[in-house]
């Protein structure tokens, strides 16, 4: 029977690793979430179990997705009606309907390949060696509105299909945390310092779209202003005029990749708790404070273009008998090349000059509310920025331990204008081994309804552990 | 408790992710290629600074219609038909080939021998011995110095013999003159009186006297020998000889003399026994031939000869010998009469004539169609005596063989020749094409005439066109005839002159409005002298090379007048192709400096059955260029959408083939004159608007 419960746990961690590849967010559930070790990566000095060592290893110590968007998927395609009533279809004004001016779609992924925390009086100790990617795609909503009407209803207009900003960062992550009761039973602060190496970003320092048309249509002026910055094993290549052609791999040995050091970048982070009365604790952090240097393997690129398109103009393809001639194909053709290459880079405007690159930063705010010893209500607002887009989530969560090795937090939150968000944390203790799952987003589950979804879990080897329930602040002030 | 946990934990994970539904998000599975994206796009797709030039060359590339431009830039249309009519000077006059002339039977006249010196010198010793004794006294005085005694001497027959002629035994003189000189070398005045006299037939002559003829003193006299018989054995013959004598002293001497001369002067021999010991001419004669026209009515005035020559030959009833010189002083070459030396009764002599010139009006009398001739004899000399009269034959004949004449004037008659009837097609596609109200404002037709006969001549050619429901229009001109160009010298050459149909002197706006499609007829007339009076200082002139030819052109300017002039074009479509286009606007934004209105219109047909499924709307795409009373030319910015509402594209999808049908009008509805001038341009930007349904690319099949 327990060989049955133990096949049955482990097919649902299989799904769950391969739901969490399509959908997780960096959890505000496991904040406050009760007897899991994982609350120090968002405030330092917060530490919900109360383990003397704490050891993460590659492999078990899972890992963490999350996607956020300004819109769900149903949004854009959903069930149709009539013939199409077992098929999806796509819906356009729906999705316009759910989007605002400006929208972010964002994604991150974390893997942490090495964790070990240990505390020592009223000091707690951290190193945590993790890879992480986020990237994160900005556009206006003018954009899908050029796309869904049409440029007709702006005859005679300049029609600005607004920024788009792509920035995806990868790099690895070394952190080293310290955290220590300065105040007994009331405060205790934190703070990590993080070395990162990047090894790859994208980063859009602008791209704007304006299409301008005629009031009686007779052109089309399309303008462009980009500046990219890459960072990446590949290497640039051009046509026989120097016009862009596209990418080749540069040195995409896997090794040389992953154990580059060039492009450094330091990070911290700062926490503290401040139990205000016995039954009320505050709690603040900022997370991520940082930047990276990109110097290896750049390639930038400044381009403004402005083409205005007035039709193939067939002047010099009525007389084959004109010694300035061109045959109506050639035209075409040469059209067409000039309309490409107007938008393409020409290699004078490539650089390698270095970039630098934020990583996102994250400031939580939060309290709870202690309504016995092993039930709690927490309220947690979280500011995700990154660049110019930042994003608010405020949760609400009960959090209760359910006997000495079972933790279990529910929670509510509002992410930016979405309501319909119930997460969920559960952990459970098998000896010195935890193994814990939260998501702030169950309805995830129908993931056609999810704007944002996260998910989080793992495996802690947890070793001298006296209360798994029991804060560091509590533990502080027994 | 820990097994109880377990199983919640384990159920509360279950509960989950058995929830998880992920149906709704399998794309490749589920999602239909439906949506409600249907954004309207407004692209221009093309623009053209094209002028009127650029479109005709394009649609034109063969320029098989024979589209053109003047000096202006104006477009038109030129349709020429080379030759329409030819005809060769050499049809036009029937020359003979070949003309044979005699002189007919003539004398041979007579002979004009040298003059004729007879002397005689008479002493006074010959003297005395011939008057019986009668200055026998004076004989006796010889050598002494005394007076000379006078003498009177009568009735005496002393005959003194003359030295004998030798050109002749006998002849009767049909002119010639006697002409007798005395030179009295005497000491003393005489006179005498004498008989010339012909000793063989024993009759004198003539007699003559000389009074008082003073010592040293010459005297003469002349007597006329015409109709005189001569032999040549004359003499002189003494009748009377008287002298007064001398009153004073003198020598006398009987070796003192009288010397007489008895000349034969310009002797003119009609017949006689003659012997001819030089060659001497005889009395020539002239004449002249007439040529013979098939033609009764040509007159030749002058000709030049291509080729050609002339065979003389005569002959001769006399027993005299000599040649003929024979002169056509109105044929020449190199500027030279024509000369011809045959023997008298020998053999002909033949003369090429090519490149001779003749004139035929040498005779006042009759300026045509005669050509003289003069000739002389030159009698060669005698061995002996012939006889010979004046009265003798010769007979000469000339023959022109195989004659050509490369040109020649003179006064060819009235005449008149047919332009055969026949057609033309002038291929002109544009005009096969015409639908509608079609009128060119100045339409010309021009007859170019190439010429190098030298006659007037009236011309009359009617042309006859047809359009495609068989109406037919005949091209009328006023006045109907006209004259053609004539060269004003023969040697000018082929002249070029052109006789215009156009709208002030005919009916060609109409003919071309028609338009004439297919075949057009002509016929015609050319009437030759037909008022004019030809005269040697007019004449008529033709080369025989000379040639006549009328080419046709016609010339039609683009000065249009249309309205709703139509074209139709179709095109396969596929109607599938446009299931997901909702609506589809063509908007054509122009310049245009062209002055035409064009409307469009769609038919939406199925091209199997021919059934049509509905049309579009008839819709102005193109607004005229204005154009002034001076014809100037202002283009018209104008911005036309033609567009296809949801029921027409309904028909549009139905359909597999797509009519485009058109009309153009000049500006006011074809009431103002549109001239298309090859550099009047239309900058032209179309854009294409249009609503679509797209389509979400998925697996579905």
């Amino acid at each position: 029977m327990k060989n049955r419960y133990i096949k049955t746990l482990i097919a649902s961690l299989i799904l769950v690793f391969g739901y969490s590849f399509l959908s997780a967010q960096e959890s505000t559930t496991l904040y406050f979430m009760r007897g899991v070790p994982q609350s120090d990566l968002q405030n330092p000095a917060l530490h919900n179990d109360s383990s003397a060592v704490v050891v993460g290893l590659p492999g078990l110590s899972g890992m963490s997705v999350g996607l956020n968007s300004p819109f769900a998927f149903r949004d854009l395609f959903h069930k149709g009606t009539g013939d199409y009533a077992d098929s999806l279809v796509t819906d356009m004004e729906s999705f316009h309907r759910a989007l605002k001016s400006t929208n972010s779609v964002q994604q991150n992924f974390t893997v942490p390949l090495f964790y070990l925390g240990f505390r020592h009086k009223k000091s707690f100790f951290s190193l945590g060696i993790s890879e992480k990617e986020v990237a994160q795609l900005t556009f206006a909503k003018n954009m899908v509105t050029f796309i869904k009407d049409g440029n007709a209803p702006y005859m005679g207009q300049n029609f600005d299909l607004g920024d788009i900003q792509m920035n995806a960062i990868h790099y690895r992550e070394f952190a080293l945390g310290y955290s220590n009761e300065l105040i007994k039973n009331k405060l205790t602060v934190g703070i990590k310092v993080k070395a990162l190496y990047g090894k790859s970003a994208l980063q859009t320092e602008r791209m704007d779209l304006q299409v301008e048309t005629a009031a009686d249509g007779s052109y089309l002026n399309l303008r462009s202003d980009m500046k990219i910055n890459l960072s990446a094993p590949v290497t640039a290549s051009f046509d026989s005029v120097n016009y862009f052609s596209g990418l080749e791999n540069g040195n995409d040995n896997p090794k040389d990749y992953m154990l580059q050091h060039e492009n450094k970048g330091m990070a911290f982070d700062l926490g503290a708790v401040y139990k205000l009365t016995p039954k009320i604790t505050l709690s603040g952090s900022i997370i991520d404070m940082g930047k990276i240097s990109f110097k290896k393997d750049v390639i930038s690129i400044d381009h403004v273009s402005n083409y205005k398109w007035e039709g193939i103009d067939f002047s010099k393809s009525l007389d084959d008998t004109k010694p300035d001639y061109v045959s109506q194909s050639d035209l075409i053709d040469n059209e067409m090349t000039k309309f490409g290459n107007s938008f393409k880079p020409k290699k004078s405007e490539f650089g390698t000059e270095a970039f630098k690159m934020t990583i996102p930063t994250k400031i939580y705010l939060g309290g709870t509310y202690q309504f016995t010893d092993k039930f709690n209500l927490g309220l947690l607002d979280r500011l995700y920025k990154y660049g110019e887009m930042s994003k608010n989530t405020l949760t609400l969560s009960a959090n209760t331990m359910l006997g000495e090795y079972f933790s279990l937090s529910g929670s509510y939150s509002v992410v930016g204008n979405s309501y319909n968000n119930l997460g969920l944390g559960m952990g459970i203790r098998c000896g010195f081994m935890q193994l814990y799952m939260v998501s702030d987003n169950l309805l995830a589950m129908d993931p056609a309804k999810a704007e944002m979804v996260n998910f989080r879990f793992g495996i802690n080897l947890l070793f001298g552990r006296k209360h798994a329930y029991q804060p560091i602040v509590e533990k502080g002030l027994e | 408790m820990k097994n109880s946990l377990t199983m919640l934990w384990v159920f509360a994970l279950l509960l989950l992710f058995s929830g998880c539904n992920l149906d709704d998000i399998n794309l490749d599975k589920n999602l239909s290629n439906e949506s409600n994206l249907n954004p309207e796009m407004v692209v221009p797709i093309a623009k053209a600074n094209v002028t009127v030039w650029d479109l005709v060359q394009s649609a034109n590339k063969d320029n098989e219609d024979g589209i053109t431009k003047d000096s202006n830039g104006l477009i038109k249309i030129v349709y020429q038909q080379k030759n329409l009519f030819q005809y060769n000077g050499r049809e036009l006059i029937q020359f003979p080939v070949k003309e044979n002339f005699s002189t007919g039977d003539k004398v041979l006249g007579d002979i004009l021998p040298k003059d004729i010196d007879l002397p005689i010198v008479l002493s006074l010793n010959d003297l005395a011995g011939k008057m019986n004794g009668a200055m026998n006294g004076v004989v006796l005085l010889n050598g002494m110095t005394l007076p000379f005694p006078p003498v009177s001497v009568g009735g005496l027959v002393a005959d003194f013999s003359l030295e004998e002629i030798t050109s002749f035994k006998t002849a009767t003189l049909s002119k010639g003159t006697l002409v007798i000189n005395l030179e009295n070398r005497l000491k003393v005045p005489i006179s005498i009186q004498g008989s010339f006299f012909d000793q063989f037939n024993n009759r004198e002559i003539d007699g003559f006297s000389f009074a008082n003829i003073a010592p040293n003193e010459t005297k003469s006299l002349s007597l006329d020998l015409a109709g005189v018989q001569l032999s040549n054995q004359l003499e002189f013959r003494l009748i009377s000889f008287d002298t007064p004598g001398s009153a004073t002293p003198i020598n006398i001497n009987l070796a003192d003399y009288l010397k007489i001369d008895f000349n034969l002067l310009d002797l003119g021999i009609s017949q006689g026994n003659l012997r001819i010991s030089d060659p001497l001419l005889v009395e020539g004669s002239a004449g002249e031939f007439e040529f013979t026209f098939p033609e009764a009515e040509t007159k030749a005035f002058s000709a030049v000869l291509k080729k050609g020559s002339l065979t003389i030959s005569s002959t001769n009833s006399s027993p005299i010998t000599g040649d003929v010189d024979f002169k056509l002083s109105e044929i020449k070459q190199n500027g030279l009469p024509v000369e011809a030396h045959i023997p008298l009764g020998g053999n002909s002599t033949t003369i090429d004539l090519a490149g001779a010139t003749i004139n035929f009006s040498a005779n006042p009398a009759f300026p045509y169609n005669r050509v003289p001739y003069t000739y002389s004899i030159k009698v060669n000399s005698t061995p002996g005596y012939v006889n010979y009269s004046s009265t003798d034959q010769i007979n000469m004949d000339v023959s022109l063989n195989e004659f050509e004449f490369k040109s020649f004037t003179g006064d060819f008659g009235k005449r008149s020749i047919t332009v055969d009837p026949g057609n033309f097609n002038m291929k002109v596609d544009l005009l096969d094409k015409i639908e509608g109200m079609f009128k060119l404002a100045n339409p010309s037709l021009v007859l170019t005439i190439h010429n190098s006969i030298g006659i007037p001549a009236s011309v009359a050619i009617g042309l006859r066109g047809a359009n495609k429901s068989g109406q037919q229009v005949i091209l009328l001109r006023n006045p109907m005839a006209f004259d053609l160009p004539v060269p004003e010298k023969i040697d000018q050459g082929i002249i070029t002159g052109n006789i215009s149909y156009d709208k002030q002197n005919s009916n060609i706006v109409e003919f071309i409005a028609l338009p004439p499609t297919g075949e057009i007829d002509y016929a015609g007339q050319i009437e030759f002298n037909k008022t004019n009076t030809v005269t040697a200082q007019n004449p008529n002139f033709m080369d025989t090379d000379a040639s006549l030819s009328i080419d046709l052109g016609l010339n039609l300017p683009m000065e249009l007048q249309i309205n709703k002039l139509g074209f139709k074009d179709t095109t396969s479509i596929s109607g599938k192709d446009f299931n997901d286009v909702e609506s589809a606007d063509l908007i054509i934004n122009a310049l245009n400096g062209i002055p035409l209105d064009i409307d469009l219109q769609l038919l939406f047909v199925d091209t199997i059955t021919g059934h049509q499924f509905g049309a579009s709307k008839s819709t102005k795409v193109l607004s005229a260029a204005k154009v002034n009373a001076q014809g100037e030319i202002s283009p018209v910015q104008s911005s036309q959408t033609f567009s296809l509402d949801q029921t027409e594209m309904v028909n549009l999808r139905k359909a597999n083939g797509l009519v485009l049908s058109g009309t153009v009008s000049s500006p006011d509805g074809g009431a103002t004159v549109a001239p298309l001038y090859s550099d009047s341009e239309i900058k032209l930007n179309v854009v294409v608007k249009s609503k679509v349904n797209i389509k979400i690319p998925t697996n579905e099949k």
